[in-house]
């Protein structure tokens, strides 16, 4: 079974900490695929930019490999709150510079996964989400116009909706599942490349996949 | 007194913390700080928060967008005579739309001259859209400025209709903000509904604001497509002495198609 990206337990993230450190490529693309929607969604809320959350994803992803790369991270299990804490330095950063279009490439001795943009998936998600929306009942259409868009809390939408709280709150669940589904048949499937190795050649290479 | 419990996906789900954090924007309790940074160090760690957090988000992307105007040809019509309109504009003069440039303050550089057309007024009223940046906007983190921006979203994508939508209701909760009204009533020229954009960029005018230059250029385009020419005149005589930005266009336009004094 390929597994969802993202789907991944703490305990792989622990996992990917001593593998990374080892020189494991594929346990950098597992981390890059696992942290790279969660700092776009992250950064994408805060900057309300795509261009410049996109920076931050590079730049974070590519502070948290060369960190594990150089056996730095002294808490493993903390790993995910590192890379956040990482991403929230870097957005922090871009609010404090006054220079416009700073484009970040990814440096030349890391090569990560190869696959479409943040924002592009956050599209294609978008497009899903909509195509189910259109066929929710309108009163459950309602209900998320209301709590994500218009920001009305679940008693209020009942007392507009003449429904109880709990109803509410089961319709909800119920449309958000729907879409979560939705969109989990379209998330592309992860095919890891194979796991390498390689403690000796590590000294010399460039740092791309070895052929 | 028990303490709060820890983060946690049952406090996640108890607290509607995924649907208050995504339209933080417009709810009425939005997440505090401390819960934000609570809850994002969370889903980075939690995959089924995290997903359910992607879902909610595509949701209020979803619903975000602008609604097609089936039972009326007239709003269709109207905004894709206006992206024609600013297409044909901005193919025919050097200014056309760059990436964001400095915001909310108008662009240090002068709009694009104006070419000979064949319909006077309809060439003149072809507004080029203001840019936007959200430049001016780091650190800050006012409610109108964060419903600003992200009505501005549309904006940016040259969805004037979603932004004049979304535009319209930060004005109606934040009245005194003058980015959302001065780039409101651009979208509704855009859109080519003057008399609105003349209502909006009147009262941008009764405050000092960064964007006075800029108001009076586009509420004198506004004029334009209404045909009133001496209301247009007088405000590009107003922008021509005044010496700023706009200063040679508004003489350029007076100029070359003769409007009345």
């Amino acid at each position: 079974m390929i597994p969802q990206p993202g789907s991944e337990s703490e305990s792989d993230l622990v996992a990917w900490v001593g593998r990374i450190r080892g020189g494991d490529r594929s346990a950098e693309d597992a981390l890059v695929r696992f942290f790279q929607p969660r700092i776009y969604a992250f950064a994408q809320r805060t900057l309300r930019d795509t261009v410049r959350a996109e920076d931050v994803v590079q730049e974070t992803l590519w502070a948290a490999v060369k960190t594990l790369r150089e056996g730095r991270l002294e808490d493993p299990p903390k790993l995910a709150a590192f890379v956040y804490g990482v991403a929230r330095r870097r957005v922090a950063d871009l609010h404090r510079k006054t220079s416009r279009n700073r484009h970040v490439e990814w440096p030349a001795d890391f090569d990560p996964p190869a696959n479409t943009s943040a924002a592009e998936e956050d599209r294609q998600r978008m497009v899903q989400a909509q195509a189910v929306i259109q066929d929710l009942e309108p009163a459950d259409r309602n209900i998320l116009q209301m709590l994500l868009v218009e920001g009305l809390g679940m008693t209020e939408i009942g007392e507009k909706l003449q429904l109880r709280a709990d109803a509410v709150r089961q319709r909800k669940s119920r449309a958000l599942r729907r879409v979560l589904e939705r969109i989990r048949e379209f998330t592309r499937p992860v095919t890891p490349r194979p796991s390498r190795i390689a403690p000796v050649e590590r000294h010399n290479k460039q740092g791309r996949d070895l052929q | 007194m028990s303490a709060r419990p820890l983060m946690d996906c049952t406090r996640v789900e108890q607290d509607e913390m995924i649907e208050r954090y995504v339209a933080a924007d417009t709810c009425r309790f939005p997440l505090s700080k401390t819960e934000t940074a609570e809850f994002e160090e969370h889903y980075f760690a939690c995959a089924q928060c995290f997903e359910r957090l992607q879902a909610a988000r595509a949701a209020h992307a979803a619903l975000m967008r602008p609604k097609r105007v089936l039972h009326t040809f007239r709003g269709w019509g109207m905004a894709a005579a206006a992206a024609a309109a600013v297409t044909i504009f901005s193919y025919f003069s050097y200014g056309h739309l760059r990436g964001p440039a400095p915001l909310p303050v108008p662009s240090a550089t002068a709009p694009a001259p104006v070419v000979l057309p064949s319909n006077p007024l309809a060439e003149l009223a072809r507004l080029d859209p203001p840019k936007y940046e959200d430049a001016a906007f780091r650190g800050s983190n006012s409610a109108a400025e964060q419903a600003f921006q992200s009505a501005m979203q549309r904006y940016v994508l040259k969805d004037y209709v979603g932004a004049e939508n979304a535009l319209g209701k930060v004005t109606e909760r934040f009245p005194e903000y003058v980015p959302a009204r001065f780039f409101l009533g651009a979208s509704h020229l855009l859109l080519n509904n003057p008399d609105a954009a003349i209502a909006e960029m009147s009262r941008v005018l009764q405050q000092e604001s960064p964007f006075s230059e800029e108001t009076k250029w586009v509420l004198a385009k506004a004029w334009l497509a209404k045909n009133d020419t001496a209301q247009a005149g007088r405000l590009l005589d107003k922008l021509a002495a005044g010496g700023g930005d706009f200063a040679s266009a508004a003489r350029q336009l007076r100029s070359r198609y003769n409007l009345p004094k």
